[in-house]
């Protein structure tokens, strides 16, 4: 239950942290310590983009799915790099995508990072001024609000999944039939369930979003398709299997969503779950007028 | 059995940091010692390990640039990241887009060093 | 540039249209809206989610088994609404729902199914 504590204390810090960028119009990076942790970047108080290690970027979404192909890619990046228009002005004068389906893969990537850092743990956030160069940002930014509530409603239906979510994912024995096609997708994610990865990892090499996978693989489970497990088999010298991890449908970890979490130093894992979050702030104030990050001096909270 | 050890190191460190998608050891002279690559081919992996480190550490001998640090290969679909184990052998860790390099740098210290004593 | 929500204000202009909204079918998520959109107890995004995961359920048929073709379009008919919601730009595990909720008493549906139709292609476009 600690664990579950956990989440929700992050994405109410995200949500802390959201308000006060938007009630100060800030533009700049709000960066978020923890795990996966993230940056999540403001224009004037909207979301224009959001880099994290948990989910993959525009630009992975665009070139691993397919959907753009790597030669257009490159030949747009090259493009926008000589103009200094933006990437995503090149990608749809080039026909390489709609502008419609840009803007919906773009809202949907920021909705997957916000998402996938309020499911993990947050340390501590601070935002600094200044927006660095950025490829695919939205224009004109999300609502954070709207990035908050979304994330909050798909941590609510995983938390009414019936089984917790263990990081390593396995095909079932069986469940790849030579000559047999499942269709959908999951032809391709029972390839890749060879225990080595995780949701994330998956929705990673697909160039999809990580919620997203996280459904598909959920009812894929239930089918009897994959399971989970908690720690991936020990092969020894000859390259047999010793010990393998528990392999379940009710993990040993509270229901959530998989997390590094193990083996972290100690000094990481802070008891912040009940309490602290009033204590957490940013070094310095956010609640300053806009103008002030143009070599303001820092001003104490 | 070191084996196991060397391999549960290179497990941890997979446990700890986001998009590491594999880790291998090999010797100076590019034979796997120990590998967790999944469907990589540990030989390929670890004779182009070793070479890559030997051209890197005279690449930076010649920039007059000190010692090699980090040889740090980024392609379309992530990121090759090699590092010397002590004098002998070599540590290449392999990640998908959403691998944090500047993290990695930092926490592969302490598993370099566990790697290096376990090979000792 | 001008964007989805202009793209669904254009919808909205369909008579006896109450709410338009693009859904993402792989995530339940409503990426925009325009209009009064509600369901049941006033909760549009869990009403969204439900309809997208039927969207996925209707997808992921695989093929040679489904021999009218690709899901098209869902419709939803009670008394007082009719909603439309248009498969668009689907591939596998993802596309996007554009839902039309509609008050029966003010829409010709045959009108309205056709504007839709009209419409549909250049929302993502």
């Amino acid at each position: 239950m600690t664990d579950v504590g956990a989440e929700e204390a992050a994405i109410g810090q995200l949500r802390e942290a959201f308000t006060v960028c938007v009630a100060a119009g800030t533009t700049g990076v709000l960066q978020v310590t923890g795990d996966p942790g993230g940056a999540i970047l403001f224009d004037r108080g909207h979301v224009i983009a959001v880099q994290t290690s948990g989910a993959p970027s525009p630009e992975v979404l665009l070139l691993r799915s397919k959907l753009v192909p790597e030669s257009e890619w490159n030949a747009a990046f090259a493009a926008a790099a000589a103009t200094g228009a933006p990437m995503s002005a090149e990608l749809i004068s080039r026909q390489l995508v709609g502008a419609g389906e840009l803007e919906a893969l773009l809202l949907a990537a920021l909705a997957d990072a916000v998402f996938v850092i309020a499911s993990g743990t947050v340390d501590e956030y601070r935002a600094e001024p200044g927006l660095p160069d950025c490829e695919l940002a939205l224009e004109p930014g999300a609502e954070a609000a709207w990035l908050v509530a979304e994330a909050s409603r798909r941590i609510r239906v995983l938390a009414a999944e019936t089984s917790g979510h263990d990081r390593w994912i396995v095909a079932a024995s069986g469940a790849v039939r030579p000559g047999v096609m499942l269709g959908g997708g999951q032809d391709e994610i029972l390839a890749l369930a060879d225990g080595r990865r995780t949701a994330r990892d998956i929705a990673f090499v697909l160039g999809r979003g990580v919620y997203a996978t996280m459904l598909q693989l959920d009812r894929m489970r239930q089918a009897g398709l994959l399971s989970t497990v908690s720690s991936r088999p020990v092969t020894d010298a000859d390259g047999g299997e010793r010990g393998r991890g528990a392999a379940d449908g009710e993990s040993d970890v509270a229901p959530g969503l998989p997390r590094r979490r193990q083996d972290r130093p100690s000094a990481l894992r802070r008891p912040w779950a009940q309490g602290r979050a009033s204590e957490l702030r940013p070094p310095f104030s956010l609640l300053r007028p806009r103008s002030a990050w143009d070599g303001g001096g820092d001003q104490a909270p | 059995m070191a084996d196991d050890k060397l391999l549960a190191e290179m497990q941890a460190l997979r446990e700890r940091i986001a998009g590491l998608t594999g880790a291998a050891v090999a010797s100076r002279d590019g034979l796997i010692i120990r590998e967790d690559i999944g469907d990589l081919d540990p030989d390929n992996m670890a004779a182009l390990t070793a070479t890559a480190l030997a051209i890197s550490q005279r690449l930076a001998s010649e920039a007059g640039q000190g010692s090699l640090r980090e040889t740090l290969t980024r392609n379309t679909g992530g990121y090759v990241a090699i590092y010397a184990v002590g004098t002998a052998a070599v540590l290449v860790l392999i990640g998908d887009e959403g691998l944090d390099i500047t993290r990695l740098y930092r926490e592969s210290r302490a598993a370099i060093d566990n790697i290096e004593a376990l090979l000792t | 540039m001008p964007g989805l929500t202009e793209a669904l204000h254009q919808v909205m202009a369909i008579e006896g249209a109450r709410a338009v909204a693009l859904i993402d079918i792989a995530t339940g998520m409503v990426v925009r809206s325009v209009g009064e959109a509600a369901g049941e107890d006033g909760d549009f995004p869990a009403a969204a989610a439900s309809l997208a995961g039927e969207a996925r359920i209707a997808c992921a048929m695989p093929g040679p088994e489904r021999t009218g073709g690709d899901l098209d379009e869902i419709s939803l008919v009670t008394a007082n609404r009719l909603q439309v919601s248009k498969i668009l730009g689907s591939r596998p595990g993802g596309g996007c729902l554009l839902f039309v909720d509609l008050d029966r008493s003010r829409v010709n549906i045959a009108l309205a199914s056709l504007q839709i139709g009209q419409l549909a292609p250049a929302v993502l476009g």
